[in-house]
């Protein structure tokens, strides 16, 4: 019990230091040492100049984003093919025609 | 200076007008830097970059809130951010130091501790600052605004864009926290 009452003595002492910190006073020369600093042409870090690499980034996404478009584009419009169908209208059912050619001259008797 | 008269004249460049901001706010934004840093030296160069900061950004200042409360904004923004830094040197100070890679410019400055004139209340404070490092972000800076700086909880609300009452729960639950973690460490050191 009495290690508790020690405990928490120590405590609420801490907790009471708090109480007594010394407020810092001002710099009387702050300004002047900002002034400077502007005048000197702080740079803050939204201002710093980006890298090479970092200005290339946006034109290589964009690039790779043609590509993507362009390899896609060519995948789904291939244009004629050499395979194509024909109806056989007496038939009433589709042929499939390589080259020219029914598919016909292309089965092994 | 009425505040905004201030606010005009800042937005026109006018230097006469930063001297009265910087005269105005210096003392609360060093001490408010100072209550999350606790080194004088870097709680200096935070408030001048507060205060460059400001210059850039008057312009974005719309008057939606009292200049005091955006100022303690910005320089709670500066504190956390150089906080933050400090964890990371020192993470990286620690792997370079495992690989032997450790030099004298990754030390971290420390808080101002000097030895020889430490007494008690300041020993004391020095332990309370290393158990507010251990608070979740929030609450430290809610408990630092109103222990540090005295804020009443109606403008630690507006700095930090919260409810009143969620600033009254922030703070009651840091100082829970905090009695919490002293009663941890005297234990362990009574022992």
């Amino acid at each position: 019990m009495n290690r508790d009452k020690k405990i928490q003595e120590e405590v609420q002492k801490t907790m009471n230091s708090l109480n007594k910190l010394e407020r810092l006073e001002a710099n009387p020369y702050l300004f002047t040492r900002i002034e400077e600093r502007l005048k000197a042409g702080v740079v803050t870090p939204a201002e710093r100049p980006r890298s090479f690499l970092q200005l290339l980034q946006p034109a290589l996404v964009a690039c790779l984003l043609l590509f993507n478009v362009w390899v896609a584009y060519n995948i789904f419009d291939s244009g004629p093919t050499d395979i194509t169908y024909v109806e056989n209208s007496a038939y009433d059912f589709s042929y499939l025609t390589v080259e020219g050619q029914t598919i016909e001259n292309y089965i092994p008797e | 200076m009425d505040e905004n008269v201030l606010t005009t004249k800042l937005k026109s460049g006018n230097n006469e007008a930063f001297r009265v901001l910087i005269d105005t706010y210096q003392e609360q934004v060093l001490n408010t830097c100072n209550g999350f840093v606790r080194n004088r030296e870097e709680a200096e160069d935070l408030t001048q970059e507060v205060f460059i900061e400001v210059f850039r950004s008057i312009q974005n200042f719309r008057g939606d809130s009292k200049l005091s409360t955006w100022i303690y904004r910005i320089a709670v923004s500066k504190s956390l951010e150089e906080l933050r830094n400090r964890k990371r040197l020192k993470r990286a100070a620690y792997f370079k130091s495992l690989i032997g890679l450790e030099n004298a410019a990754d030390r971290v400055a420390a808080p101002d501790r000097n030895p020889h004139q430490l007494v008690e209340d300041q020993q004391r404070a020095a332990i309370m600052q290393e158990m507010l490092d251990k608070l979740p972000e929030n609450q430290r800076i809610a408990f630092t605004l109103h222990k540090y700086e005295g804020l009443p909880y109606q403008e630690i609300a507006e700095v930090m864009g919260v409810s009143l009452s969620a600033t009254e729960s922030l703070i009651h639950r840091a100082k829970t926290n905090l009695k919490k973690k002293l009663s941890v460490y005297y234990k362990n050191k009574l022992i």
